[in-house]
C-alpha cells in the first residue's frame, strides 16, 4: 500500500481523506513495487494515474512508501484537522451557542479514533506515555505559563496556593478513598481492587479544569480574588495530580499494598514537597539563563525564540515536575446589563469606569510593600543584568510605536471633522425637547451605546486562549490616548486645560480655523507618535522624549501624559514664568519632558527618544523644564474663567 | 461619625506618599497623572480633577481621603443608627452620586446641560460613533431623564434617574472600608 494522496485542505475533503485512509488500509497486504491506482477513492488529485505497472523489477517510475512517512504524516494530519475543526468551528456562527469548543474536539477526537479503530489501521503507535509526557504536554504547559496574568496572580498567591494544593489533594484522597469504600461493598464484587489503586485513580480525575466554571463566570462579574484562586488552581492543580500519580505509581511498583510503611509515606510527601520547590527553582535558574542569553541577541533575534522554547524545554525535562501547568482560561467579565434606559446605561458605564479609575488611585495595597521592594530590586539590579538597554518594554510603549502616522492623522482628521460637519445646526432646537425619537431609534441607539461604548478596564488579562483579542482593547487605548493628547494640545493653545463647559461644536471650529502651520504642527507631533526601533537619534533636532515607566507591568499600566506643547503659544502666553518649587528629583519614573522647539515654521519632530531611568540629561535642565512646563500650565490654568464659582 | 479603619487609613496614607514622588507633603495633577491606567481611562481627566477642590492645584492628605472616602462601602447599620441631626456621611448614597454628578457637570451649576451630557458621551464613545449619532443619543438622555422641562439634567432628576440601580455597590470600592 503505497500512494500519496494531495488534497486541498477544504473541510469537504476530510470526508474523502479519511475515506483514504480507510482504502490504504484496505490494500496494506499488498506492496507491488509500483503504484495502482486506488478504486472507489474519489480523490480527483491523486497522481497515480499515470503510474506504470510493470510487474518485473524494474526502476519503477513512481514509487511511493506510505510506511516511512506514516507516523509523522499520520501525527501532521491529525494535527491539522484539530486545527482545521476550530476554524470551523469559529467560522460557523451558530455552533458556539450549541457547545463550546472543546466539546466539538472531542467530538472530531472520538470520530477519527473510532474510524480508525473501525479499520484496525495502525494509525501513529506512539501515543504511549512518555510520548505524551516529553512532547505533548510541555508546549501545552509552556504556553499556559507564558501568558499567565502575573500580577494579580502574585498578589493572591498565597491564598491560591492553599486552595490549589490542599483542595487538589483533599480531592484526590476523597475521591480515592470513598471509591475505596465503594469498591469494599461485596455487591460490586470490586473487593479486589485495593487502596492504593483507588487512590491512584484519584489522583489521576482530581485535576479538575475550570475552564467551565470560568465560563460561567462571564455571565456575572466576580471579584478579583475569587478568579485568581479558580484560575491558579487550574494551573497548579495539574501539577499536583501529576506528581501525586507519579508517587503512587511509584508506590504500586514498589511494594505490595501491605508492604508500605508509614516511613513510604512520609518519603512520598517529602518527595513531593521536593518535587514541587525544586521543579520551581529549576524553573526560575533556567529562566535565568534564558533572559540572560536573550540579552545578547541583538543581531540574531531570530535565535531568540528557539532559545526561549528550548530552555524551557529543557527545563521542563530537567525538573520535570511542579511547572506552571494549567489553561489559561478564558474570562471576559463584562457584565451584561440588561436596563431599560439609555439613561441607566450610560450612567452604569460612566460609573464602571470612575470605580476603574478611583481603584487605581487607590492601587492594589494588599500586598503593596512586598511588590514594591520586589519592584525596586528589579529595576537596580535584574534590570541592568538581564535586560538590553534601550528597549522599551513598556507594552503601552510598543502599543504606542503601533500607531502609524497616517492612522493618527486620519483619527485625528476624523474626528474633528465628522464633530464640525453637525455640530453646527443650532442646539437651540434640541432643548426644546421634541418628542420625536421612535422605540425604534431608541433600540438602535441603545446598541450603539453598547457596541461602542469603552470596555472598562479589566483588572486581569481577559483574552481568551482560543481566540486572541487583544486588539479592541488595544484599538481602544489608542483612541483615548489620542483623544487626550488632542485635547492637551487644543487646550494648551487656548489656555485651557481642559474644555471646561465649551460648547462641543465651538472648540472644534477653533481647532480647524487655525493658521495652516499649526496643522502641520499637528502633524507632525502626530509623526512624532511613530518611533523607529532602537534608537538614540538626537541630533539636536526638537524631540519629544517620552519615558517608560516601570516596564514590568503589563499592558494597561504606567503611562506618563506626554505633553505636546509647542513653544510658540506658551510664549505667547506672557510673563516668563519662574521656576516653581517643583523640582523633580525623580529617579526611576520620569515625567514627559520637553526639549524646546526651534522655532521654525517647518517644524520637524524627529521620532522619540525612550530611555527610562537613564539620567542622561542633567538634573538641572530636566527640572527647569518640567517646571517650566509645570508653570505654563499652571499659568494659563489660572486664566481659565470658568473654574470660578458662579 | 464613621471613620475609615485605622488599618485603611494607613495604607491609604502610603498610597498619598507613594504617588507623592517628590515628598511634597501634597499631591498636584502631574502626581495622579502618572497612574498609567488613569491615562487609558476616558474619564481619567475628570478623575483626575475630582480630587483637587475648586480652584486649587494640589490636594493634601485630608482632601485625597476625603475624595476616597465617597468610595467606601455602606454598611447595614449606618443607615438606621445615624442620627438626623449629623452630616451624612460622605459614603452615602446621595453623596455618592453627588460625587457621579460632578462628573458630568463641569462648570458646577447644579446642572447637567445638554452639551455637558454631549460631552460625557463623547468621551465615553469610540471614533465611530458619528456626531449626529451622538447628538441623538444625547437627545435622548437627556429627555429621559428631565422631567420640568428645561433641557438639562438637575441633580434630582438625576438621582431620579438613578434609583432602581444599587450605586452604593457599584460605586464602593471594597479595600477602602
Amino acid at each position: 500500500m503505497s500512494f500519496h494522496v494531495f488534497v486541498a485542505f477544504h473541510p469537504r475533503n476530510y470526508l474523502l481523506l479519511l475515506i483514504a485512509l480507510q482504502c490504504s488500509d484496505a490494500s496494506s497486504g499488498l506492496k507491488p513495487p509500483s503504484v495502482t491506482a486506488q478504486p472507489g477513492n474519489s480523490n480527483p488529485h491523486a497522481r497515480l494515474a499515470a503510474a506504470s505497472s510493470e510487474p518485473e523489477e524494474r526502476i519503477s517510475v513512481f514509487s511511493l512508501d506510505y510506511d516511512y512517512v506514516q507516523i509523522p504524516y499520520e501525527v501532521t494530519l491529525w494535527i491539522l484537522l484539530a486545527s482545521l475543526a476550530k476554524i470551523g468551528f469559529h467560522l460557523y456562527h451558530r455552533l458556539p451557542h450549541l457547545m463550546p469548543e472543546s466539546c466539538l474536539l472531542i467530538i472530531v477526537g472520538v470520530l477519527v479514533g473510532s474510524i480508525i479503530f473501525g479499520t484496525d489501521h495502525k494509525s501513529p503507535p506512539v501515543m504511549d506515555s512518555s510520548i505524551y509526557f516529553l512532547y505533548l504536554l510541555p508546549p501545552i504547559v509552556l504556553e499556559g505559563g507564558y501568558f499567565m496574568p502575573t500580577r494579580p496572580f502574585f498578589e493572591n498567591f498565597g491564598s491560591i496556593l492553599w486552595w490549589a494544593g490542599l483542595g487538589a489533594l483533599i480531592n484526590a484522597f476523597g475521591i480515592g478513598l470513598s471509591l475505596y469504600l465503594i469498591c469494599q461493598i461485596k455487591v460490586f464484587g470490586l473487593s479486589d481492587v485495593n487502596l492504593l489503586q483507588n487512590l491512584l485513580f484519584g489522583s489521576l480525575i482530581s485535576a479538575v479544569d475550570p475552564v467551565a466554571v470560568l465560563a460561567v463566570f462571564e455571565e456575572a462579574r466576580v471579584n478579583e480574588p475569587l478568579y485568581m484562586m479558580i484560575f491558579g488552581e487550574a494551573l497548579l492543580n495539574d501539577g499536583i495530580s501529576v506528581v501525586l500519580y507519579n508517587i503512587l505509581i511509584a508506590f504500586t511498583k514498589m511494594h505490595t499494598f501491605e508492604d508500605i510503611e508509614t516511613v513510604d509515606i512520609l518519603a512520598g510527601c517529602a518527595r513531593f514537597i521536593i518535587v514541587g520547590l525544586g521543579g520551581v527553582f529549576f524553573g526560575i535558574i533556567f529562566g535565568f539563563i534564558s533572559a540572560f542569553i536573550t540579552r545578547f541577541t541583538q543581531n540574531i533575534s531570530a535565535i531568540e525564540p528557539l532559545i526561549v522554547f528550548m530552555f524551557s524545554y529543557l527545563s521542563y525535562l530537567a525538573a520535570e515536575t511542579l511547572y506552571l501547568s494549567g489553561i489559561l482560561a478564558y474570562l471576559d467579565v463584562k457584565k451584561t446589563n440588561k436596563k431599560e434606559s439609555i439613561n441607566e446605561e450610560l450612567h452604569i458605564r460612566l460609573m464602571d469606569h470612575l470605580k476603574a479609575g478611583i481603584e487605581d488611585v487607590c492601587g492594589q495595597w494588599s500586598h503593596y510593600q512586598v511588590r514594591d521592594k520586589f519592584k525596586k530590586f528589579d529595576h537596580r539590579y535584574l534590570r541592568k543584568i538581564l535586560i538590553r538597554r534601550n528597549q522599551p518594554k513598556s507594552s503601552i510603549v510598543s502599543l504606542y510605536k503601533k500607531l502609524e502616522m497616517k492612522q493618527a492623522i486620519e483619527m485625528v482628521e476624523t474626528g474633528i471633522l465628522s464633530s464640525t460637519a453637525f455640530s453646527i445646526p443650532n442646539q437651540v432646537q434640541r432643548i426644546q425637547g421634541t418628542k420625536r425619537l421612535s422605540p425604534e431609534d431608541v433600540e438602535s441607539m441603545k446598541d450603539i451605546l453598547t457596541h461602542n461604548m469603552y470596555q472598562v478596564r479589566q483588572r486581569t488579562l481577559s483574552y481568551n486562549k482560543y481566540n486572541l483579542k487583544p486588539q479592541s482593547s488595544e484599538k481602544q487605548a489608542k483612541e483615548i490616548l489620542i483623544r487626550r493628547q488632542n485635547t492637551w494640545r487644543e487646550s494648551v493653545r487656548k489656555g485651557h486645560s481642559l474644555p471646561w463647559g465649551k460648547p462641543a461644536g465651538t472648540k472644534n471650529i477653533r481647532y480647524l480655523s487655525f493658521p495652516y502651520s499649526d496643522l502641520q504642527l499637528a502633524r507632525g507631533e502626530a509623526r512624532a507618535a511613530e518611533f523607529p526601533g532602537d534608537d538614540s537619534s538626537d541630533s539636536g533636532s526638537p524631540s519629544i522624549i517620552f519615558n517608560a515607566h516601570s516596564p514590568t507591568r503589563p499592558f494597561q499600566d504606567r503611562w506618563p501624559p506626554q505633553e505636546a506643547i509647542p513653544l510658540r503659544s506658551l510664549h505667547k502666553g506672557g510673563p516668563p514664568f519662574s521656576v516653581g518649587d517643583q523640582t523633580n528629583t525623580s529617579q526611576e519614573e520620569h515625567p514627559g519632558r520637553i526639549r524646546r522647539a526651534a522655532l521654525r515654521p517647518t517644524q520637524l519632530f524627529h521620532a522619540v527618544n525612550e530611555e527610562y531611568e537613564s539620567g542622561e540629561e542633567s538634573e538641572e535642565e530636566r527640572s527647569s523644564w518640567t517646571a517650566e512646563h509645570r508653570n505654563g500650565r499652571e499659568h494659563h490654568k489660572s486664566h481659565r474663567p470658568l473654574l470660578q464659582r458662579k | 461619625m464613621q471613620e475609615v479603619s485605622q488599618a485603611s487609613l494607613a495604607r491609604l496614607y502610603q498610597r498619598f506618599r507613594a504617588l507623592d514622588k517628590n515628598k511634597k507633603g501634597y499631591l498636584c495633577r502631574v502626581d495622579l497623572q502618572q497612574i498609567g491606567a488613569l491615562a487609558v481611562n476616558p474619564l481619567g481627566d475628570r478623575i483626575i480633577d475630582s480630587f483637587f477642590p475648586e480652584g486649587s492645584h494640589i490636594v493634601d492628605f485630608p482632601g485625597f481621603a476625603r475624595v476616597l472616602a465617597h468610595f467606601r462601602p455602606v454598611e447595614e447599620e449606618d443607615t438606621r443608627v445615624r442620627d438626623a441631626k449629623e452630616p451624612e456621611p460622605l459614603n452615602s448614597r446621595m453623596n455618592k452620586l453627588r460625587f457621579a454628578f460632578q462628573l458630568y457637570d463641569l462648570d458646577r451649576d447644579g446642572k447637567i446641560s445638554w452639551d455637558e451630557m454631549l460631552q460625557v458621551l463623547r468621551l465615553m464613545v469610540g471614533v465611530q460613533v458619528t456626531e449626529e449619532q451622538l447628538e441623538s443619543i444625547t437627545d435622548r438622555t437627556v429627555q429621559e431623564a428631565d422631567e420640568d422641562g428645561d433641557g438639562a439634567v438637575s441633580f434630582l432628576e438625576f438621582v431620579k434617574s438613578l434609583e432602581k440601580m444599587n450605586i452604593e455597590q457599584k460605586m464602593s470600592i471594597r479595600i477602602l472600608k
